[in-house]
């Protein structure tokens, strides 16, 4: 099958690798439909390279029509429509039982120290082959698999996988009061999701914080309002005079880790700047 | 010390992804799309285009959001 793989920094591409097969009872075989390149893909096509080796089949935003499944996995059979969440968890420990899917005790990866094993994400995360691919092998079908219904484009479903969730956890976390006002740093497409799950889940007012007009554009599209850092010389300052001279109740960082790219490098760093330069007020 | 002062809270970790997916799922199933789901991707290419678009996506060149690969 074709599969994309890493190659070295900054080299990735489309090599013909073996097709996946059933390896273990609870394994399902997804041919893929659609899957996403994720912002943290390009984590791995920069810092991450220690990690990787030259075939490794990234991707960990997939989903598809069930070709196979092992004979441990009763909830799905072929011609089911799946999203396939990017972490591998068993659903059946300690942890799985507490709902903490990510450091699932069967799938975690104990020599590096951590959580649940990832779809094609380095060693770190189990070396697991990813989803962009045409097939797919599914370890612990037995329960991760999110079986939608067959009707509606790909890209209605297809964010379950990983970024919906993100940001849907990023608010829950952030816990915005009712009617509060909730800042988003970055708007990216978890950022984007953040921002408008705010607005969903109760937010009185959202702030978008970017630099790309594209970006800011999408966010306004959807009833946030929006600071383009790259004219201010102030922003903690900004947003705080934006939110009655207090600043906002809670505020989610989704500008992501690395600077890839000069852009938004430095809203990175305006954004890491930002956390210190406001507590230091 | 200056977090404790302002008793800033932080928490963060990796998704618990089907912890979520249960609320989320009827969001997605109607036509009233109250997440725009149907308004981030701004790019749908063939897998064989994949590394011109992590490079497109990489740069965000081309008004790039959000890159969908079609195996």
């Amino acid at each position: 099958m074709k599969a994309l793989t890493w190659q070295g920094r900054r080299d990735v591409r489309v090599e013909d690798v073996p097709d996946p097969r059933i390896e273990e009872p609870t394994d399902a075989i997804v041919r893929i439909t659609s899957t996403a390149i994720c912002g943290s893909d390009l984590h791995l096509y920069e810092v991450l390279g220690p990690y990787l080796k030259p075939g490794d089949v990234l991707g960990h935003e997939p989903m598809g029509i069930v070709e196979e499944v092992g004979t441990g996995v009763t909830r799905l059979k072929p011609g089911d429509r799946v999203v396939v969440p990017f972490n591998i968890a068993c659903g059946s420990c300690w942890m799985c039982d507490r709902q903490l899917y990510a450091q699932c005790e069967t799938t975690q990866v104990t020599a590096e120290g951590k959580g649940a094993a990832l779809f094609g994400y380095t060693s770190l995360h189990g070396s697991v082959p990813g989803g962009q691919a045409e097939y797919l092998r599914v370890p612990h079908a037995q329960f991760g698999p999110i079986k939608v219904p067959q009707t509606g484009p790909d890209e209605r479903w297809l964010y379950l996988s990983d970024i919906l969730p993100t940001a849907w956890q990023a608010v829950k976390y952030a816990d915005t009061p009712p009617g509060g006002t909730l800042a988003v740093f970055g708007l990216g497409p978890v950022g984007q999701f953040c921002a408008r799950i705010g607005r969903h889940l109760g937010a009185g007012r959202v702030i978008g914080l970017d630099l790309v007009p594209e970006r800011l554009e999408m966010a306004r599209r959807h009833g946030v309002e929006t600071l383009d850092v790259s004219q201010l010389d102030d922003v903690p300052g900004a947003l705080i005079d934006l939110v009655d001279g207090r600043g906002p109740d809670a505020v989610i960082d989704a500008v992501g880790m690395e600077a890839h790219g000069s852009t938004s490098g430095k809203l990175a760093q305006t954004a890491a700047g930002l956390v210190p330069d406001r507590l230091a007020d | 010390m200056e977090m404790f002062d302002r008793g800033v809270q932080l928490r963060m970790g990796q998704c618990h992804v089907r912890r979520w997916t249960d609320e989320i799922v009827p969001l997605l199933a109607g036509d009233d799309d109250p997440l725009g789901v149907a308004d981030l991707r701004t790019h749908r290419v063939p897998l064989a285009r994949a590394p011109q678009a992590y490079d497109m996506f990489q740069k965000k060149e081309d008004g790039c959001v959000k890159v969908l690969l079609a195996p």
